[in-house]
């Protein structure tokens, strides 16, 4: 067990101010406090070498679990175990094991090359010449970034700015990565190169825990996911069974050559239908198997043209946000 | 202490890189600067070579302790007193976080990542001003120097003192629960 979380909890203390000038004035005197509890008692482990889906809506208590997790911030309660240090109490030690990429700050300094933010990390993690050679030139050429990080960061583009974000944060080679939306913003391919570099990096071993809301991240990497709401956790399990929540669904478009039968049957969701012959409808087929629909349609309306896909996994996790 | 004096030098390195990003406005800076600071300098000329002085100080005697007092910034707005914008900018922008990911003191990072290059202007400054002055007054002795060193690193303290209070102001003024 790489991470062990027992029952986290954190309570911020904010404070109200009205809208209005009388009270912009007021408040400059007298503030009324708010406790906005975060995170109510989280629990969860990781093992090493695992690549974890962490999601939730905005306000879930998602980046105050990370920055809890990455030493950042001290919570209210409970017990943090990474790698045998407790993160906000080691902070120096801990810290040196993990890497983090936020896809909304950069570790990279904008007027200079990103080469030259690199030396300064080696300076940072006292990274021994031939291990941070060894490491940068491995790393460039998994990104395909070998002219790119001599060129000043504000002249390269999003996804050639994010690559060098991972690799500024793994030159010290961490056991575990902390991403939080690191494809956010990107283009397809860039997404992908970077996709193909986490898991990548996760075969060798790298425990990646992985905050997104891009699901396509979350089905094409994480093997595991936890989904957290309203500062509780409301799934934790494996991606299959996130497909699988909202029980065993197809989505089935049809189209056919006589008018559609009636539809109204248990296991059958009618989503939209287009004309009388055509629909797309919603299959459960724990209550009505495939083939048996496929037949009955067939015989009574004589199939044209017929697709069937996964329940889309944006419906799951709709499912679990509400 | 081998590793942090280190991160120091790469941190300056990495500053005067940024600074020479954009090489006519680092050349126009440096310029300001250079004449902003030796505006009282200047004053001090003016005043003596008009035949009036400030009672029982001659010229070089003010340059000097002009030059001391420029000295004095040059040392500590360049090497730390940066930490105070640094923390700053910082925390309001929300980037706080990224230094508090990396294996250092916090305050080593904020010091580092401040280092202000265009007041180096006042350390060169401050040399050739007090280096002017001390030519024109009487050679002080050892333990004239010695004192020297002592209040002047004892000056250096106080505005570490400030710096630092002033960038921990800055964290409780912006964030309560940002960082």
């Amino acid at each position: 067990m790489i991470i062990r979380v027992e029952n986290l909890t954190k309570i911020y203390k904010t404070y109200e101010r009205g809208n209005t000038f009388r009270e912009a004035v007021y408040s400059l005197f007298v503030r009324k406090p708010k406790y906005v509890e975060a995170l109510k008692g989280i629990s969860f482990n990781i093992e090493k070498g695992e690549l974890l889906g962490f999601l939730g809506p905005n306000g879930a208590g998602k980046s105050t679990t990370l920055k809890v997790l990455t030493g950042i911030l001290f919570p209210t309660g409970g017990k943090v175990d990474i790698m045998g240090y407790t993160p906000w109490k080691n902070r120096k030690k801990y810290v040196a094991h993990i890497g983090a990429v936020f896809g909304q700050k950069s570790q990279l300094l904008w007027d200079i090359p990103p080469v030259d933010a690199f030396y300064l990390n080696k300076a940072i993690y006292s990274i021994p010449d031939k291990s941070f050679k060894k490491t940068m030139d491995y790393m460039v050429e998994l990104l395909d970034v070998g002219d790119l990080i001599r060129k000043p960061t504000r002249l390269l583009s999003l996804g050639e700015r994010m690559k060098c974000e991972f690799i500024m944060a793994m030159l010290h080679n961490p056991e575990i990565v902390f991403l939080d939306e690191p494809t956010i913003g990107l283009d397809v391919i860039a997404k992908d190169k970077i996709r193909e570099f986490i898991l990548e990096m996760n075969k060798q071993g790298v425990t990646f825990i992985l905050t997104t809301h891009d699901l396509d991240d979350v089905e094409r990497l994480a093997k595991r996911v936890i989904v957290i709401n309203h500062g509780q956790t409301v799934f934790d399990n494996s991606i299959d069974a996130l497909k699988s929540h909202l029980g065993e669904k197809k989505v089935v478009s049809v189209s056919t050559h006589n008018p559609l039968p009636s539809l109204e049957m248990p296991g059958v969701l009618v989503k939209s239908k287009i004309s009388e012959y055509n629909a797309e409808l919603e299959l459960d087929v724990g209550k009505l198997e495939l083939n048996k629909f496929i037949d009955y349609i067939n015989k009574s309306s004589i199939i044209n043209d017929l697709s069937v896909q996964s329940l889309p996994i944006e419906d799951v996790i709709k499912d679990l946000y509400s | 202490m081998i590793s942090a004096i280190r991160i120091h030098l790469q941190g300056i390195k990495t500053s005067l890189a940024v600074r020479m990003a954009y090489r006519a406005d680092f050349f126009i800076s440096a310029f300001i600067m250079l004449i902003s600071e030796f505006f009282g300098p200047l004053l001090t000329y003016l005043i003596y070579s008009n035949e009036t002085s400030l009672p029982g100080w001659s010229m070089y005697e003010v340059l000097l302790i002009q030059g001391i007092f420029l000295l004095s910034k040059g040392v500590s707005f360049p090497f730390f007193f940066g930490m105070v914008w640094n923390t700053l900018e910082r925390v309001h922008d929300g980037t706080f976080d990224l230094l508090l990911i990396k294996p250092r003191s916090i305050l080593q990072m904020v010091i580092v990542t401040g280092f202000d290059s265009e007041d180096l202007g006042k350390l060169i400054g401050g040399v050739a001003l007090s280096g002017f002055a001390l030519y024109h007054l009487p050679r002080p002795d050892l333990y004239e120097w010695f004192n020297f060193v002592a209040l002047f690193v004892v000056s250096l303290v106080v505005m570490f003192g400030f710096a630092l209070i002033l960038a921990g102001l800055s964290i409780v003024w912006i964030a309560t629960t940002g960082i």
